[in-house]
């Protein structure tokens, strides 16, 4: 699924649309560039789950933010891997308890995370945002299921 | 009479420092993580929390050293709890708790913010308080209604981006090397900032501040220039990346001066300060200056040393608590995040 994101309007209804069909305990790699949209997609997914989107601030400098709500028994984790270099150990992040967890999981720049992202048995979105022409893109493309057990 | 030892490791540095009883900074040692973490291009969790293991004795014994004190005259710990890289904490935060343990003294367990937010008050005891205090860094940008110590309103935070998030990620963008901001800082100067504009963020209401939308135009104006940024080299960079960068800085510096104005007008305060590691931008402190000029307010911005991480501000802000003996309990956790309580939002206008 491919959406021209026109106006932070149409952003914010992409968010609505996504968190309707959210369980809440998927893994969503958000990808793209440098000023694509990611954390504002965020804001909006959050608030459509019904968090406070005030709360919701670019990881980026702290790598793991989490969400909570006094009405939501689940919260979500909110990462941000652009600040560690490839390949660099994810162990002290905790990111395997993070994943073992029942919240849900954003991970914005999560190329540094690729191998332990694959080894997740969550059900695994990939967000791509693309900017090109001063227009911007949201690619939504589901790379696993649930293995039935 | 006795001395604090203080510890902060909560991101990249290592740093102890050892107070006296009146706040006096005896010794304030930091060990920088940069060189361990340049090749990478960025922060490593594992290697920060590695460094820390590996710097913190001889950051200690350094301490010590150029305190000219040993540890039997070692009568407190205090540490950053959080917030920060967990990892990190931890290092520090269980290094200061079991020295208090084994020398049977007090441990005080210290916020990070809080930690930042009094540094203008280390080297200017006598700013008078309500304060505001600007705290801008590589992960926080807030706006502090300082009461009197230990008494904060949260004035204003940031919707998306850190201000020195901002600048390290376009000066990544132009191919700056790790850290950006220090550098973004320093070609801003060789360059015009009037050569590229920039719309100030608009918030409806509140004194919030927005640097994603700033950063959003710099991709923009970046990608319709059509130009490519060279590999990087600190002596000859292009005119045109000067002029690009300057004209951010400027709108960063803009939108933080606008939105603590703002604030300056609503709050009674009797003081300004600015603190954190973007206090270190030059731009910056010249337009706080003035700020605090124009309103006839007497301001304090501490030394560059005081405005990154450092374990002195960590010391300076357990001071009250070692006088008073309210020590923290040694069963407290660190914390990777921090909420504050807001100030009320009332704008008259």
């Amino acid at each position: 699924m491919k959406l021209e994101l026109k106006t932070i309007a149409a952003t914010k209804k992409a968010a609505r649309e996504l968190a309707r069909g959210l369980s809440g305990n998927e893994l969503l790699l958000l990808s793209g560039e440098l000023a694509s949209g990611k954390t504002t997609f965020t804001k909006f997914l959050a608030e459509a789950l019904g968090f406070n989107p005030d709360e919701v601030s670019s990881p980026s400098f702290t790598i793991v933010n989490r969400y909570s709500s006094a009405k939501k028994p689940l919260g979500i984790y909110h990462l941000d891997l652009y600040r560690l270099a490839n390949g660099s150990s994810l162990e002290p992040l905790g990111l395997e308890h993070i994943l073992g967890s029942d919240d849900l999981v954003a991970v914005e720049w999560p190329e540094a995370g690729a191998k332990i992202f694959e080894r997740s048995p969550r059900n695994t979105l990939l967000l791509r945002f693309e900017l090109s022409g001063g227009k911007r893109f949201l690619t939504v493309e589901r790379l696993k299921r649930h293995p039935s057990i | 009479m006795g001395y604090l030892l203080a510890v902060e490791t909560s991101c990249d540095d290592t740093s102890i420092a050892v107070l006296d009883r009146d706040g006096i900074v005896r010794s304030s040692v930091v060990s920088s993580q940069l060189a361990a973490h340049a090749p990478f291009g960025g922060v490593v969790p594992e290697i920060a929390s590695r460094e820390h293991l590996r710097n913190i004795i001889p950051v200690l014994d350094a301490a010590l050293k150029e305190a000219g004190i040993d540890m039997r005259e070692v009568k407190a710990t205090a540490s950053t709890m959080g917030p920060g890289l967990l990892g990190s904490l931890l290092v520090g935060f269980s290094f200061a708790k079991t020295t208090a343990h084994a020398l049977k003294v007090p441990f005080y367990g210290v916020n990070h913010i809080e930690a930042h937010l009094l540094s203008p008050w280390i080297e200017n005891r006598s700013l008078p308080f309500p304060a505001l205090v600007l705290v801008v860094s590589g992960g926080h940008s807030h706006i502090f209604y300082a009461e009197k110590e230990g008494s904060y309103l949260l004035v204003s935070a940031t919707r998306d981006d850190a201000a020195g998030e901002a600048f390290d990620k376009v000066g990544k963008k132009l191919g700056l090397p790790y850290p950006q901001g220090p550098l973004v800082d320093k070609i801003a100067r060789t360059g015009d900032s009037k050569a590229y504009k920039y719309t100030m963020p608009r918030m409806k209401k509140g004194f919030d501040f927005s640097f994603s939308g700033l950063k959003t135009s710099f991709v923009d104006k970046l990608g319709k220039s059509g130009l490519t940024p060279p590999v990087f080299d600190e002596n000859n960079v292009p005119g045109w990346m000067a002029d690009m960068l300057a004209s951010f800085e400027k709108a960063v510096v803009d939108h933080l001066i606008d939105r603590t104005e703002r604030a300056v007008n609503i709050f009674k305060a009797r003081s300004l300060a600015l603190a954190g590691g973007v206090a270190a931008n030059t731009l910056l402190r010249q337009r706080f200056a003035e700020l605090a000029g124009n309103y006839r307010l007497p301001f304090s911005v501490p030394p560059l040393k005081y405005c990154t991480d450092n374990a002195a501000m960590v010391g300076f802000s357990a001071l009250s608590r070692w006088r008073s003996w309210a020590p923290t309990e040694l069963e407290r956790d660190a914390f990777p995040t921090a909420a504050w309580k807001r100030a009320e939002m009332k704008e008259s206008k």
